[in-house]
């Protein structure tokens, strides 16, 4: 392979670089990947001497992130589903990106969720996480659908969110959470 | 058949033990499982069939030394709690669930417990461990 060709490592490490990247994750999503990406992360969050409640919180979210996409993430024809997860730090603050893919159908419900979560005040969300605690069923697949407003909980900012149509079925949906150490 | 239910501890679910002869209840690991109803569904389903031959009037002590636990795991938890309080409203001997927190200042973790608290309506007890 000639050196020209392995240049795009280089470009993706200063690319990593330039964003604060601490992991980058793209590819199949299913429990042992997400107990490989955990442990990475718990290791690089020791390493760095992040504090114990903020290195819960990251994990907290990954955790919530990843299984999202572990359960409602989509796969395009016959391959695996996909899933991104990237973390950021910029001095104490962390950035939580994470991208699936989705049913058209479900962008306009997700995206709803996403803005009642980011209007809601700290005790709104707390009241929404105990009627949803109270009130749904566990679906089939275990989930209880309170994701969303732990994520919002924990993190203490509104959640960033994109959509982009990936064909006529499916669409891309990106998470930005930021965690900072004063909340 | 024995009175005792075990569970291993592994990366993603805590150990489970509710064993009625020596009275020793806990739960000590994290809980992030895919999928809950695999992880408890057979522990809960255990104890609350033992419970109606337990014919002690002394308490239950549950000691849960849970430092992190996913969504889908606090709900599975208030369940367990609010058949907790029933039990509770119908019998001499209580069931008590202490929490133990095992890090300073951890805002999340009090704030789950009083969540699955005020939703089940049963208290948890919480203990603060010295770090």
């Amino acid at each position: 392979m000639s050196k020209s060709n392995l240049n795009f490592v280089k470009a993706i490490g200063t690319k990593m670089n330039e964003h604060k990247f601490l992991l980058t994750y793209k590819g199949d999503i299913s429990q042992d990947i997400i107990k490989g990406i955990l442990a990475l992360t718990e290791k690089k969050l020791e390493l760095d001497g992040t504090e114990i409640s903020l290195k819960k919180k990251v994990f907290n979210i990954m955790v919530e992130c990843l299984q999202n996409i572990s359960h409602h993430g989509q796969a395009h024809e016959n391959q695996s589903k996909y899933g991104l997860i990237m973390i950021g730090r910029d001095q104490n603050d962390f950035a939580i990106y994470s991208s699936n893919l989705i049913t058209n159908e479900s962008v306009n419900d997700i995206k709803n969720k996403i803005e009642t979560v980011n209007h809601a005040s700290k005790d709104e969300l707390s009241e929404m996480y105990k009627e949803i605690l109270l009130s749904n069923r566990l679906s089939e697949k275990g989930t209880a659908g309170l994701g969303l407003i732990d994520i919002a909980k924990k993190s203490g900012n509104k959640l960033d969110y994109h959509f982009e149509s990936f064909n006529d079925n499916l669409s891309y949906f990106v998470l930005r959470t930021l965690v900072k150490p004063s909340n | 058949m024995s009175n005792k239910f075990f569970l291993e501890k592994t990366d993603s679910n805590p150990e489970i033990l509710f064993d009625f002869e020596n009275n020793i209840f806990s739960f000590k690991g994290n809980s992030l499982p895919e999928n809950v109803f695999l992880v408890y569904t057979p522990a809960f389903d255990f104890f609350f069939k033992e419970l109606q031959n337990y014919a002690s009037e002394k308490n239950i002590l549950i000691d849960i030394q849970i430092d992190f636990l996913n969504s889908s795991s606090v709900k599975m938890l208030m369940d367990f709690c609010k058949k907790c309080l029933d039990y509770n409203n119908l019998n001499t001997s209580q069931i008590i669930c202490e929490w133990s927190l095992t890090s300073k200042e951890d805002e999340d973790m009090e704030d789950i417990i009083l969540s699955i608290s005020e939703a089940s309506g049963y208290t948890i007890k919480k203990i603060s461990k010295k770090i």
